[in-house]
């Protein structure tokens, strides 16, 4: 009896990992997916210092994140995703915010990527 | 020389993290097969045998891979091992149960006559028969009464009557039974979990090394059955 309450425990700490690990994964993806946009809404009206501090702003974030994201979701689009948020403040700098915006967006989709890969479906138990 | 400097040490923390997780992970694996319970590997059922070697070849994919997240593999060793506990319980709750996850003995030789019809729903030729037979020291067919494929491979078989190892009571001898021998001492040491399995208590055990004139710390090995001490040496008794 012993044996099969441990194993049901087994079952339910292996439960709370993936549940825990999930919804971590979920909550940083839902940040930057919105952080994201909200750069890109705010570049037509804000200024150049007001759009960077955003950018460092989120960079500062990512950098707090990903090393748990990597402990917690194996696929490379992660460190695609932690590329794009640390060339932001440099493409404001530098390049303009066209190629700002353009990152931003290939950035949310990586996310959706990225979001669907991780999702419990037929397709990724398969 | 920086570059070189910076190198060296991030290799040195790539291997620390390899330790740290070779250890949590062999934690974890250790307290699964304790879990799993005892069995020689000889002796394991075939599912048994596939979650060991599961168990295995999963916990060794995040140590030889620090980019694979360990969790992964925690919760992949834990969902098996969770669920060979479940169905090793239903197992012995259940003969039907039992009989579809282990599957059943198998009758191969039946009052001498090899089953051929058994042999091949174990998809077995008669040269594996033989082969098995032999490892079992039986080399001539017309001495087997049965033959039994069991649930773990291996080959049980009874000959027949004349042809077994006579024993004391085929000549109506029987000899007192002294039960089994326990070692209650080891190097110096009493081993109480042992001196409990062996019906004596601790104080009863120290009287029995005393009666020997040997202190316990210059015992290597003391065993006891019913009757007493049943072997004793010194530990200087070996050089």
């Amino acid at each position: 009896m012993k044996r099969l309450a441990a194993a049901f425990v087994l079952i339910a700490a292996a439960v709370a990992i993936t549940v825990c690990t999930g919804y971590f994964f979920n909550r940083e993806m839902d940040f930057f997916e919105k952080s994201l946009s909200r750069l890109v809404d705010i570049s037509a009206v804000s200024t150049d210092e007001a759009l960077l501090d955003e950018a460092k702003r989120l960079e500062r974030r990512w950098s707090e994140a990903s090393g748990l994201l990597r402990s917690v979701v194996l696929h490379e689009g992660i460190d695609e995703l932690g590329r794009s948020v640390s060339s932001l403040p440099r493409l404001i700098e530098y390049s303009g915010r066209e190629e700002m915006i353009t990152e931003c967006i290939e950035a949310i989709n990586l996310i959706k990527n990225l979001k669907s890969c991780e999702k419990l479906s037929l397709e990724n138990v398969l | 020389m920086k570059i070189f400097a910076e190198t060296k040490y991030e290799g040195a923390d790539d291997m620390a993290v390899t330790l740290v997780r070779a250890t949590i992970l062999y934690i974890i694996v250790i307290f699964l097969i304790r879990l799993m319970g005892k069995r020689q590997i000889g002796e394991l059922q075939p599912s048994e045998l596939v979650i060991t070697m599961l168990v295995s070849e999963i916990a060794s994919i995040p140590m030889q891979d620090n980019s694979i997240p360990i969790l992964n593999s925690v919760v992949a060793l834990f969902v098996l091992v969770a669920f060979e506990i479940i169905s090793s319980v239903l197992s012995l709750k259940s003969h039907k149960i039992r009989s579809y996850i282990q599957g059943h003995p198998v009758i191969v030789i039946r009052n001498g006559i090899i089953d051929y019809k058994a042999l091949k729903k174990l998809r077995m030729t008669v040269n594996d028969l033989v082969s098995a037979l032999r490892q079992k020291d039986v080399f001539d067919f017309s001495q087997i009464s049965y033959a039994i494929f069991e649930t773990n491979g291996k080959i049980s078989v009874l000959l027949k009557s004349e042809f077994r190892n006579s024993t004391a009571a085929d000549v109506n001898s029987y000899p007192k039974d002294k039960g089994m021998q326990f070692a209650v001492i080891c190097d110096g040491e009493i081993i109480e979990d042992v001196v409990r399995d062996s019906g004596y208590d601790l104080s009863a055990v120290k009287k029995l090394a005393l009666t020997n004139r040997i202190p316990i710390e210059k015992i290597l090995i003391m065993s006891v059955d019913s009757d007493g001490v049943a072997y004793i040496a010194r530990k200087d008794d070996n050089g």
